[in-house]
């Protein structure tokens, strides 16, 4: 009997050792990286990009894979079957912070640790070219006259097309005729066809179309001007009111670990990410599709991903569109 | 639109452009040969190994292996009653029957033939008049998608052999697969048990893979079939069949890049209708009827689905709107080398639209050269005896079928509807409607609502709008005469009214 109790705590003590040098050694051979959303999608693109210069800085390659299905929910079930070692990365969007609310997964990013947030995209409201509505007073005006008439574009609830008419209505109280859509491809079709009267975009997407002059921008859905479209107006400017929600908006990207993994791998990761975020090919690709540098991680990103998911899941669930209340998941009010 | 003509010249102007595209297209060819391993995977996989090179021979690889993908899923689907590709499922309707008679040589000395045509067409249609077709795509509305695919549908009526009811049967079974997962509009799981992996779907090139090729499998080894001696003395296909069929081609490589052109449609769909079309305007099909060996019914799918590479490609640079699967890893492998395709790039630039003209061509080319090549060593795998091929197709297609969303779970389902569809060929109930249906459903789905959508939420208005849009009653009357046409009796009656004597 004594052999064996001796024998679990050297096995123990074995384990740990092991775990340490583990850590020490990271990484000693290559990593896998689930990449949540299919290839040539906005997060793929990102997630690739980074990948040469962190397997330069870490000196072990990235095997990226696209899982791909239930917005990403199989994807993040996967990383999170796997062992917290730091030898499988999520690569992923805000997705997983609205699993709960819309009754997709139970999981979370509070079951993950953000090794880094990279970039943040924000949305533009647009018409068609020929739309007489040509500002965001003339929107406001126009949708008042007739409620709930206004074809807006959305591509799936949680979507950002799907937030912005929502934000629309909680702020300023005009309601749409919404139109669902599978991806922002079909959807950017019906509005350069006309065929729609107005949708949220983001940026990166909507900027050739509105420089081309197929597209007329109305605002932007944030605190800041957008370098990309720096003449549209941006909706804290428009109306205050907006503020309070515009405090974590959009959409980002972003690596992750499962929770478990030992400290000293995780600041290794973000160690490379910050440096591969400030490469200039990296730089350019987020300047040319509108997206923001943020390069947020432990703390400041915990803080951020927990902003955002009190904003949107409250707005989703006060739509009527969520599955499950906030509240049941310990999800705060936003104060407005 | 004809400024940055010289970019067209570029690739033919520059040897190591025109290797990339030759080891593309050669690459592609197997690659798309392989059930499972597709030309969307191919290309994401090429995003990551061409990171660091320059723009233009990174575009020129992954130009030739989209072209020659296409066409290599052909192969196995005549060699072997396995398509390769989903694009590829109706070209073994009547390729593999041409091969049990011995014809395979000659079955893809045609198919690439009409591969080569239909591309060619594809590529025209895209230097010419891409500005015409985008604006159709832009018109094409959802009612009109609904009717497309709705239109697609009716290829279960040429595809039954025998019982209708069997078909149908089966159709319906592939449309009910068709809704599991994701709700388009709410997001809600649908048929899912409440199970993760139920909730993204099943993709259908399982579907395809399970059915079509593990099924065909097990048949086959089943069945002990002696290999047919093939006859590859003659693979230069008659020159009277492509002549005489000039026009099916045509028509059908039209259907081809109208289909590839609209988002969301791809060649899959295209060489399936295109099939259709076949079957019902072809009168006198040789060297046996559809179904056992005609050479139209290779024809028509061959042609549409390689003109619907040129038609995807239209979207895509006019408005950076994707018009495939392909094309839409294409537009993320341009943003990487920090190009947007689209109305600012074909203003800025316009000389990249016209390089990926020639690039095209180019692939072409050597889609023949490869293509004719390769015939006699492909016929001598029919030669093989069942029990050494057969397992190494189940290995390969177990690889393919994992890499699509790299999910054991795929793999699994793979086996589940290769035993399906064992015991649907078993008895007699055809599995193309199967697979017709898995495709068409989400669109006709999705579409259904949104134009229900549009029209305020009144079903009403939705069937109302069809009879004021003028593209609407193009694909309505379209409908009706495609059902008149393939009625003998109106036929019969018609020709009396004009006084002519019925045959």
């Amino acid at each position: 009997m004594k052999v064996s109790k001796w024998s679990k705590l050297i096995l123990a003590a074995a384990l740990m050792a092991a775990g340490f040098a583990g850590a020490a050694d990271y990484p000693e051979r290559p990593i896998n990286g689930v990449i949540a959303w299919g290839a040539g999608g906005g997060t793929d693109t990102a997630s690739r990009l980074m990948s040469p210069i962190v397997e330069k800085i870490i000196g072990q390659s990235l095997i990226l894979a696209n899982k791909t299905g239930a917005t990403g929910a199989i994807a993040t079930q996967a990383v999170h079957s796997a062992a917290a070692d730091g030898y499988t990365l999520l690569f992923h969007a805000e997705n997983p912070q609205l699993y709960q609310v819309l009754g997709l997964s139970t999981l979370s990013y509070d079951d993950f640790e953000p090794a880094i947030l990279s970039v943040q995209g924000s949305t533009v409201i647009v018409v068609p070219k020929d739309s007489p509505i040509k500002s965001y007073a003339d929107l406001l005006k126009e949708a008042k006259a007739n409620p709930g008439k206004l074809s807006i574009g959305t591509s799936g609830v949680g979507g950002q097309p799907w937030v912005t008419s929502m934000l629309l209505k909680k702020v300023d109280g005009i309601t749409f005729n919404p139109v669902a859509f599978q991806g922002d491809g079909p959807l950017v079709t019906a509005l350069l066809g006309k065929q729609l009267d107005v949708s949220g975009l983001p940026i990166g997407i909507a900027s050739q179309y509105v420089r081309n002059g197929d597209l007329r921008a109305l605002a932007v859905m944030s605190s800041k001007p957008s370098s990309s479209l720096p003449d549209v107006p941006h909706i804290t400017q428009l109306n205050p009111a907006f503020t309070e929600s515009m405090k974590a908006s959009g959409f980002f990207y972003g690596v992750f670990v499962k929770k478990g993994t030992p400290q000293p791998i995780l600041d290794k990761l973000t160690a490379a990410y910050k440096l591969a975020l400030n490469d200039s090919k990296f730089q350019d690709y987020a300047k040319t599709n509108g997206l923001e540098v943020i390069g947020l991680s432990g703390k400041e990103a915990r803080e951020f991903l927990n902003t955002w998911r009190s904003q949107m899941s409250w707005l989703i669930y006060d739509a009527g569109a969520g599955k499950e209340s906030p509240e049941k998941f310990g999800i705060p009010k936003p104060k407005n | 639109m004809y400024t940055g003509l010289e970019g067209f010249l570029q690739p033919f102007m520059s040897f190591s452009l025109v290797g990339w595209i030759a080891v593309g297209t050669l690459v592609g060819l197997y690659v798309g040969a392989i059930p499972g391993l597709s030309v969307t995977m191919a290309v994401s996989l090429l995003i990551s190994f061409t990171f660091s090179w320059e723009v233009l021979p990174a575009l020129a690889v992954m130009v030739g292996i989209f072209t020659g993908g296409v066409y290599g899923g052909a192969r196995s689907g005549i060699l072997l009653n396995i398509p390769g590709a989903p694009a590829a499922v109706a070209s073994t309707f009547d390729g593999y029957p041409l091969a049990k008679m011995g014809l395979a040589g000659q079955a893809m000395g045609l198919s690439t033939t009409e591969a080569v045509i239909g591309n060619f067409f594809g590529i025209v249609v895209l230097a010419l008049f891409a500005p015409l077709i985008s604006q159709l795509a832009l018109v094409f509305q959802a009612r009109d998608y609904f009717l497309l695919a709705f239109m697609g549908l009716f290829l279960v009526g040429s595809l039954a052999e025998g019982s209708m009811a069997k078909a149908l049967i089966t159709a319906f079974f592939g449309i009910i697969i068709g809704l599991i997962g994701m709700d388009p509009e709410t997001g809600q799981g649908r048929m899912t048990f409440g199970t993760l992996n139920m909730l993204g779907g099943i993709h259908f090139v399982i579907i395809m893979i399970g059915t079509f090729g593990i099924s065909e499998a097990l048949l086959q080894l089943q069945t002990r079939a002696v290999p047919v001696k093939q006859d590859i003395s003659r693979i230069m296909p008659e020159w009277t069949a492509v002549w005489d069929n000039m026009f099916l081609t045509l028509r059908a490589s039209t259907i081809g890049v109208i289909v590839g052109a609209l988002p969301g449609t791809g060649g899959d769909i295209a060489a399936l209708m295109a099939y259709d079309h076949a079957k019902r305007t072809v009168r006198n099909p040789y060297p046996a009827p559809f179904g056992h060996g005609a050479y139209q019914g290779l024809i028509a799918p061959e042609a549409a689905a390689n003109a619907a590479i040129g038609g995807a490609f239209i979207p895509m640079m006019t408005l950076g709107i994707p018009g495939d699967s392909v094309t839409a890893v294409l537009i993320g492998a341009l943003i990487i080398h920090g190009l947007r395709p689209g109305p600012m790039l074909m203003r800025e630039q316009p000389e990249f639209f016209w390089f990926v003209v020639g690039a095209l061509l180019i692939a072409n080319v050597f889609l023949y050269i490869w293509g004719m090549t390769g015939i006699r060593a492909f016929s001598k795998i029919v030669e093989i005896p069942k029990p050494y091929i057969i397992p190494i197709i189940v290995v390969l297609t177990f690889v393919g079928g994992y890499s699509i969303q790299n999910s054991i779970t795929d793999i699994y389902w793979m086996i589940g509807f290769g035993i399906l569809g064992y015991f649907m060929k078993r008895y007699d109930y055809p599995v193309a409607p199967l697979v017709l249906g898995v495709i068409l459903t989400p669109i006709i789905d999705e579409r259904f609502r949104q134009g229900v959508q549009f029209a305020r939420g009144s079903a009403l208005d939705f069937f109302k709008g069809m009879f004021s849009s003028a593209v609407s009653l193009t694909i309505l009357a379209l409908m009706l005469l495609t059902a008149v046409v393939s009625n003998p009796r109106i036929m019969v009656a018609i020709r009396g009214l004009f006084g002519k004597k019925a045959e």
